[in-house]
């Protein structure tokens, strides 16, 4: 931000040329006040002063000068959100009040302001850009223009304004533009609360705008476990026809858990738009209904060709009547995702025609990550008659590493005595077992994760959980001195094999981001009782919790560890803690 | 705020859930990778009968942040002063044994000069100082592996010609051409070797 600075004291009205260079240079070195203010403290000093409303009221007042130009540079709104926001706050106020606000530009600062937030990006601000957003909205002058309202509406939205719920709720009611009703309705859902549940829920029987009920039916998505949503939202479903709204709905009943849940999706089925039913697919592939088995079953034939939907749903049933069918899409189709899903699906299933064509598939498919799924499923079935296959893909050199290692990692679930001196001899020459790149395998993929530091740790899991506790400390010597590639792999393999080992303890006390979050996943999947105490103890950490709630966590930590911490909670609740 | 992470939350949570339970190798797979990178920046130069090394590391936002969480012992959402030195030092003391310096397989501590210096790139720039021993043989090459870019791959950039005070001779380098003749096998790690200067300053 220094350099920002220094740039903004070349800013003169003689050289109007320097405008759009000041402005972009603010604009990428105002992305700092987005950190936390601990890290920017610590990092940027100088940035921290200039974002503080005190220390930085020169310089922010000298950016927000920008606010009277005549004309504005590109990045001139991302150079008063990022560097000035209180003196820009303060003229977004002035708007509201004013009888003629510059309303194309009110409607530029609050998208650009919307984006920041949504992005987790504001520190610093959020209570007064709510209070500012809810007195925009009072402003009849910039309810008159169309544009500029539903950008204030939506930055409302963004930032939670609670304060701005009756408004909100009464726009969604009586507004005469259907698009302000759609955007009102949005709002409401970003928010929250009751009230803002009660007056979508009202708004529910008598909107009649299709792309403001879309929009309402996603806002009520935010309410899984309350019945009363589901009920309006299957209303909605049997008295709005069209395929978007019915879309939205169905979007909405992936996570609901709404007792309305079962006949809404049954009814779905039977829809004449494929996407509506494409949709219901979906939400039962998440949870399937019983009610709605015999008509996925049915349907199932008349589809021309794989659908991810379908074979997801056909999966999350695991009803043997679908495997000839899965079988057959195996055999035809060639994109690589849908025959990933087709294959799990298969998995679920574990019937005589499902673990025949996993096999078989072990040597027909030619995707690797089919490949690789398929010996999963064979694993999970523990299906004895793929071991020699699984052996010889082990020992396979060319074969591609990932399915290399997916066969080392099934070998150890199957206690045969074939298998111990097949994995004994492989870790005991790693170098050369695995030195040698696959076929067709890219200089750059050979030289990605450590292969040998990989496959060593693969090795020894195996022979561990096949009782060889000199594996069980070299896996801990291979977690201890690897990479964080190497500690991410070992704690997901303890993840996916349900294997406990100290290694979960240590990783949950790690500061590596990507090991922390593969031991709160293992310890979910090896009983997360035993590591309640550490697992609250990670919750309870505030710098970790902004973390979570800032943009960078782009792996959804945050949610994994709610999820591990009620699990571990729910345990002792059922009576079960030691 | 809760409503706009549903469907988003939904497919993140989705996304972690299928990097860990899918293929074997899951971060190499396209996704955004959960491990965090690291660029490096480092100079050498002899100085007053001593090898000064500048290590500067550039991580993401996100490491920064797990580093300030573990640093924030008492759980106060904020880094003290004291709590901060305490915790750089210590990685400080850490990062100096995985920066190995070798003359003819002799291996040479570092020992850490001053505090790290924070910059406004999420930069940490480290300072490190070795004694050169006695009798050295004339042009025998020096080593310097880099054990902590073995853990944190990352871009590298060497600077042979930093600014210097008067009197500091700075030290040229070059990247190890095969790190398995020095018993690594890791494909991203830094291996350097040098010789010193002719003549370095007394």
């Amino acid at each position: 931000m220094a350099y920002a600075e220094a740039c903004l004291a070349t800013l003169d009205d003689a050289h109007p040329q320097r405008r759009r260079m000041v402005h972009d240079v603010l604009a990428s070195a105002g992305r700092v006040r987005g950190w936390n203010r601990e890290m920017l403290r610590i990092y940027d000093p100088r940035g921290f002063a200039l974002s503080e409303p005190e220390s930085g009221r020169a310089f922010q007042e000298r950016v927000a000068q920008c606010l009277t130009w005549e004309a504005w540079e590109p990045t001139t709104p991302d150079a008063l959100v990022r560097t000035a926001p209180m003196p820009t706050l303060a003229w977004l106020t002035q708007q509201a009040e004013a009888a003629q606000p510059v309303a194309a530009r009110v409607a530029m600062v609050a998208r650009t302001w919307g984006v920041w937030v949504r992005m987790g990006r504001e520190q610093q601000c959020g209570g007064e850009l709510r209070r500012a957003a809810a007195a925009l909205l009072r402003s009849p002058a910039i309810a008159r223009d169309g544009e500029a309202f539903k950008a204030v509406i939506r930055l409302a939205g963004e930032a939670g304004a609670v304060e701005a719920v009756d408004t909100l709720a009464s726009f969604a009611a009586s507004d005469a533009r259907p698009e302000v009703r759609a955007e009102a309705c949005a709002a409401l859902g970003r928010i929250g609360g009751d009230k803002a549940r009660g007056a979508l829920l009202t708004r529910s029987a008598a909107e009649t705008d299709a792309g403001a009920l879309v929009k309402l039916a996603a806002a009520l998505e935010i309410w899984p476990n309350d019945a009363a949503a589901g009920d309006a939202l299957l209303k909605l479903f049997k008295r709005v026809p069209d395929p978007a709204v019915r879309r939205s709905v169905l979007f909405a009943a992936i996570a609901g858990r709404w007792p309305a849940r079962p006949a809404l999706l049954l009814m779905a089925l039977d829809d004449e738009d494929g996407s509506v039913v494409g949709v219901a697919l979906q939400a039962l592939a998440a949870k399937p209904e019983p009610s709605s088995r015999e008509a996925v079953l049915a349907i199932a034939p008349s589809f021309k060709e794989a659908s991810a939907g379908l074979i997801d749903a056909l999966g999350a049933y695991a009803d043997a009547r679908s495997s000839l069918l899965l079988a057959s899409w195996l055999r035809q189709e060639t994109s690589s995702p849908l025959l990933v899903k087709t294959i799990r699906a298969l998995g679920a299933i574990r019937d005589p025609l499902a673990r025949k064509t996993l096999l078989r598939s072990l040597d027909s498919q030619p995707h690797e990550l089919v490949v690789e799924h398929a010996i999963q499923g064979l694993e999970a079935m523990q299906a004895k008659e793929a071991v020699p296959t699984l052996i010889a893909l082990a020992r396979d050199e060319t074969a591609p590493m990932g399915v290399r290692l997916q066969a080392v990692q099934a070998l150890g679930s199957f206690d045969l005595p074939t298998i111990r001196p097949v994995l004994a001899a492989l870790a005991a020459d790693v170098e050369h077992a695995f030195q040698r790149p696959a076929v067709g395998e890219t200089p750059a993929k050979r030289r990605g994760p450590d292969r040998i530091e990989q496959a060593r740790v693969y090795l020894a899991l195996a022979r561990f959980r096949l009782g060889d506790a000199d594996a069980g400390e070299e896996f801990h010597r291979l977690f201890n001195e690897g990479s964080a590639t190497a500690r991410f792999y070992a704690l997901h393999l303890l993840a996916v094999t349900h294997t406990p080992h100290p290694a979960i303890r240590q990783g949950l006390e790690s500061s590596d981001f990507a090991t922390l979050l593969a031991a709160i996943l293992a310890a979910k999947a090896n009983q997360p009782w035993d590591h309640l105490e550490q697992l609250r103890i990670i919750a309870g950490q505030p710098l970790l919790r902004a973390l979570g709630e800032s943009g960078v966590d782009t792996a959804n930590l945050r949610h994994v560890l709610e999820e591990t911490l009620a699990a571990a909670n729910a345990h002792g609740h059922e009576g079960g803690a030691e | 705020m809760q409503a706009t992470m549903t469907r988003s939350r939904g497919r993140l949570v989705a996304l972690a859930a299928c990097l860990l339970a899918l293929a074997a190798t899951p971060p190499a797979r396209g996704h955004e990778s959960p491990v965090d990178h690291v660029d490096r920046d480092m100079a050498m130069w002899v100085a007053d009968g001593r090898l000064f090394l500048s290590y500067r590391v550039q991580v993401s936002e996100r490491m920064a942040m797990m580093q300030l969480n573990q640093a924030d012992v008492n759980s106060d959402g904020k880094v003290s002063d004291a709590e901060r030195r305490k915790y750089f030092e210590t990685w400080q003391g850490a990062l100096a044994k995985l920066l190995q310096l070798q003359m003819d397989g002799r291996a040479i501590a570092w020992t850490p000069v001053g505090e790290v210096a924070f910059d406004a790139r999420l930069g940490q720039t480290y300072l490190f100082s070795a004694a050169l021993p006695a009798n050295l043989s004339e042009g025998a090459p020096w080593r310097l592996k880099d054990l902590f870019s073995r853990q944190y791959p990352g871009q590298y950039r060497y600077r042979q010609t930093p600014a210097l005070a008067a009197g500091a001779s700075p030290v040229i380098c070059e990247l190890e051409k095969n790190i398995s003749d020095v018993g690594e096998e890791h494909p991203e790690i830094v291996v350097l070797v040098f010789k010193l200067p002719k003549t370095p300053a007394p």
